[in-house]
């Protein structure tokens, strides 16, 4: 067991590498650098660039840094990272945790309340198209979970401002101002990724209810409720929660539009305003930081995995 | 005048009713170019004339403060109005409960020490004061921390400061202390480091600077609109905390500062000008313009700073908004001469020939936008009054007498190679950069569109790595007219993207940048843009209001002079 703790943790960290090399090369191989974007920046109004020359262009470049080779400066920042550091922010000057530290609450509290939405629309939702799959229940289940999986969260979005902010005056359109004010961005995050949900676990609840464990049950004249909740949600939940990784990448990846939609101050944002300005520290220490987050849900979930099901310590113990 | 007696220019006073005067009607025409204010009474003729005492450059010599012509119909309509305003605002305004202005926002300043890239925001909204302010045509200078200052050498200022100045710790704004932020602007602020690159500055009294500039610059002073004055002996008390923090001598000051996403103010009980109306300010980022427009409908915010395009037209659908339409700037097509078929001037003539402006104007960019006559937008003082002329026929004659026929596909031909470029653009050009696409066929040029992201355009512009593109650096009204034309004409500029040079140009820089009476500055900025014009170095499309700032219907005392700024006079007015 240890030796496989060992050797997945080895793997992390490479995993975790080869992501900080690939990210700090990809960055340096798109157009547009930071030094140009501050100095030459044409949405600033008021900022002049009166006067600026190449080479204080260059200036700048040297004193961030990035006139020294690449070998160097990828040096540099793993050093830095390594003594936990992920460098300060070349836009606002601030140490980059910090600034991550204000705004991941905000994304975790967003997603988290988003997965509250998914699970609160896909349940029902997946069980009524099981129950009554090929009938006009199960039609309307699915026309929703279509339209929830083809309309994009930033039209949905301003959708359910009008309706609510602007028509109906419930709720608020932007921010984070009170607790009322996650209900609109969940929404729009959970009910994108519920549509997929529902129909997994659709599909799934019907392969589990022609078991012919379950044909027995039934035919044993066991109570509907109990048959469905007690013996044939439970299994038809794995291959739901299984996706549940892909569900918190999406979540992530859906919370940048979201949180931009409504102003919802959140570390997705937070990404797009540092590609836009090639906040290199910023863009590296964000993607190495939730990398390193992913990875280490993996790595947790791996050894869970070896703890709960033996078929899994067999299979690794032969591979290893 | 006493001129320490004199109040810094602060906008719009509220004691005065709103003159009942309709909104100018979309789109405005060409003799004008200051903001207006649409919809209820903020016309600009009558806001501009509540503008306290400017400053300008005074003909013949120093630049010194001098009461304008605006100042003497400010003090006459004063007059007329009478102190039966001062009634009028008591019931005009709402209860100081309600005298809270949600602003949202693209442009938040991501840390509160003012030398970082982003701190003119920290003006725009109250926090911080530069020494001078700049009016909206950039023609005059608006005292802020500075009452006067005099050219007393050809390369020497004198500023007097306001006597009652205070930093929000209580430190006095003294001479030295000014001093020493201006110092610190110039080797740690990215962005002015050039424009202050071998100027020194030394307190020479109590609240009298002296700036030397290494050379003649009779319009230095305007490059520093955009720096605010800082307490730098507060770094050191405050450590790191400063950034967050910061001790500077705006109107407002910060009780809750979030980097880049929020910041709310209160007035500042030490600001030596007039109390803000307001009692409180709350800026937050808001970076999408739809969501900021539905903010606003929503109730949930009261000024929007940043209006685009598509925003703008519904926007003007509310009766309840007010839509302050800021300068216009001149959008312009970029040639590179590099491009050897570029290099030929009969070839950018034809080019420029065939945009057909009046269809972008009158279509795409309706109604906000008009005919370009150069370099500046046409109403300024130092603009020419010439449109780039728009010939189809004509620009398929220069390309035929250029030996470029036409081939099967319509797309001209030469030495069997087809007649096109590559279009650089992106985001809010994309429409405009279609339609040239579609006029230039019909002249058989034939462009690809290349659409990156703005922070890569940026970067090819700079690399020289262009045909043709689309990039607003837009010219707009401007207080320097030596660096703004520098900028885009000298040979040596960085932000020449296309690589024009003209030694008659730049001779007329030099002479431009020395010269210090106005209407001989304004003389020589006219023969630089004819020159230019002349050459086809740029290809002008439209002059636009690129940006708006709208308003809540309550909102009032907006300053046309500083139309992006919330200043003491606002305030929000009662039901």
């Amino acid at each position: 067991m240890l030796r496989y703790a060992l050797w997945r943790a080895v793997a992390a960290v490479a995993v975790l590498f080869g992501i900080s090399v690939v990210v700090f090369l990809l960055l340096r191989l798109i157009p547009g650098d930071p030094a140009t974007a501050v100095l030459l920046t044409m949405f600033d109004p008021g900022a002049s660039s009166a006067g600026i020359t190449t080479a204080d262009i260059e200036e700048l470049r040297d004193k961030l840094g990035l006139s020294d080779p690449l070998h160097v400066q990828y040096v540099s920042w793993l050093t830095e990272i390594l003594q936990g550091n992920l460098g300060t922010s070349l836009r606002s000057r601030q140490p980059i945790l910090d600034e991550l530290a204000q705004r991941i609450p905000g994304t975790l509290m967003l997603a988290g309340a988003a997965l509250v939405v998914m699970f609160a629309i896909a349940l029902p939702s997946g069980i009524i198209g099981a129950l009554h799959a090929g009938r006009p229940a199960d039609h309307v289940t699915r026309i929703l979970s279509l339209l929830g999986e083809s309309l994009p969260s930033f039209f949905l979005g301003v959708l359910l401002i009008y309706l609510f902010a602007i028509r109906l005056d419930w709720l608020p359109a932007i921010g984070r101002q009170g607790p009322e004010s996650i209900l609109l961005p969940a929404l729009t995050l959970g009910s994108g990724i519920a549509a997929t949900t529902s129909r997994l676990l659709r599909a799934s609840l019907l392969d589990t209810l022609s078991q012919p464990y379950i044909l027995m049950a039934e035919a044993k004249g066991l109570p509907r409720g109990r048959l469905l909740f007690r013996h044939a949600l439970r299994p038809a939940m794995v291959p739901v929660l299984t996706s549940s990784s892909l569900v918190a990448g999406g979540l992530l990846g859906g919370a940048v539009v979201v949180e931009t939609v409504f102003a919802w101050p959140g570390v997705g944002r937070y990404m797009i305003e540092a590609i836009g300005g090639r906040d290199y520290p910023v863009i590296q220490g964000f993607t190495l930081f939730m990398a390193a987050l992913f990875v280490g849900l993996n790595y947790v979930v791996d050894i869970l995995y070896r703890f709960l099901d033996p078929r899994v310590r067999v299979e690794d113990a032969a591979r290893v | 005048m006493d001129k320490h007696s004199l109040r810094p220019h602060t906008g719009a006073d509220p004691t005065q009713p709103e003159p009942a005067v309709p909104a100018a009607a979309w789109p405005r025409g060409a003799h004008e170019n200051v903001p207006s204010v649409h919809g209820t009474g903020l016309p600009v003729h009558l806001m501009a004339i509540r503008s306290g005492c400017l400053a300008a450059i005074r003909p013949g010599g120093g630049m010194e403060r001098r009461i304008s012509l605006r100042a003497l119909r400010a003090a006459a309509i004063a007059a007329v109005l009478g102190f039966s305003g001062a009634a009028y605002a008591q019931d005009d305004m709402a209860p100081a409960d309600e005298q809270v202005l949600r602003l949202v926002t693209a442009n938040m300043p991501r840390s509160l020490d003012p030398t970082n890239i982003d701190a003119q925001r920290l003006i725009n909204n109250g926090f911080a004061e530069p020494l001078v302010h700049q009016s909206a045509d950039g023609t005059q200078l608006i005292p802020a921390l500075a009452t006067s200052w005099e050219l007393v050498e050809p390369t020497l200022w004198r500023v007097e400061l306001q006597p009652d100045g205070f930093f929000w710790s209580g430190t006095p704004v003294t001479a030295e202390a000014v001093a020493a932020s201006l110092s610190r602007h110039q080797s740690d602020n990215s962005r002015a480091t050039s424009v202050l690159g071998g100027v020194s500055f030394a307190a020479v009294g109590p609240t009298t600077l002296e700036i030397r500039t290494p050379s003649e610059d009779p319009a230095f002073l305007y490059n520093l609109t955009t720096l605010p004055i800082e307490n730098v002996a507060a770094i050191e008390t405050l450590g790191d905390a400063y950034a967050t923090t910061g001790d500077m001598s705006g109107y407002f000051r910060p009780v809750e500062f979030v980097s880049g996403e929020l910041i709310t103010g209160v007035p500042f009980d030490g600001y030596h000008g007039e109390r803000p109306r307001l009692e409180r300010i709350e800026a937050r980022f808001v970076v999408d313009p739809q969501t900021r427009y539905l903010a606003m409908l929503s109730g949930e915010a009261d000024m929007d700073a940043n209006v685009q395009f598509e925003q703008l037209r519904l926007y003007l659908r509310n009766d309840g908004i007010n839509i302050v339409e800021r300068a216009r700037n001149t959008w312009n097509v970029w040639m590179n001469y590099d491009h050897p078929l570029l290099a030929d001037p009969r070839m950018r003539e034809a080019l420029s020939l065939g945009v057909d402006r009046d269809e972008i104007v009158t279509s795409i960019m309706a109604p906000f936008a008009v005919s370009p006559t150069g370099h500046f937008p046409a109403g300024l003082p130092y603009a020419i009054d010439r449109p780039q002329a728009s010939d189809a026929s004509r620009a398929n004659a220069i390309l035929d007498e250029m030996g470029w026929t036409p081939g099967p596909d319509g797309i001209r031909v030469k030495d069997g190679k087809p007649l096109e470029f590559g279009l650089l653009t992106y985001g809010w050009w994309n429409t405009v950069a279609v339609a040239l696409e579609s006029q230039w066929r019909q002249i058989g040029v034939r462009v690809n569109l290349q659409v990156v992201e703005p922070a890569a355009s940026n970067q090819i512009m700079l690399d020289g790595a262009f045909d043709i593109a689309t990039y607003c650096s837009c010219p707009t009204a401007t207080g320097d007219l030596y660096g703004t034309l520098h900028q885009w004409y000298h040979t040596d500029s960085v932000r020449n993207w296309q690589s024009y040079s003209s030694p008659e140009v730049d001779a007329l820089l030099g002479k431009l940048r020395a010269e210090t009476e106005q209407e001989r500055r304004f003389d020589l900025a006219r023969q630089i843009q004819d020159i230019v014009m002349n050459d086809t170095a740029l290809l002008y499309v439209s002059n636009a209001a690129m940006l708006s700032i709208a308003h809540a219907g309550d909102v009032r005392g907006v300053d046309p002079e500083r139309p992006n700024d919330i200043v003491p006079g606002m305030y929000i007015a009662a039901e």
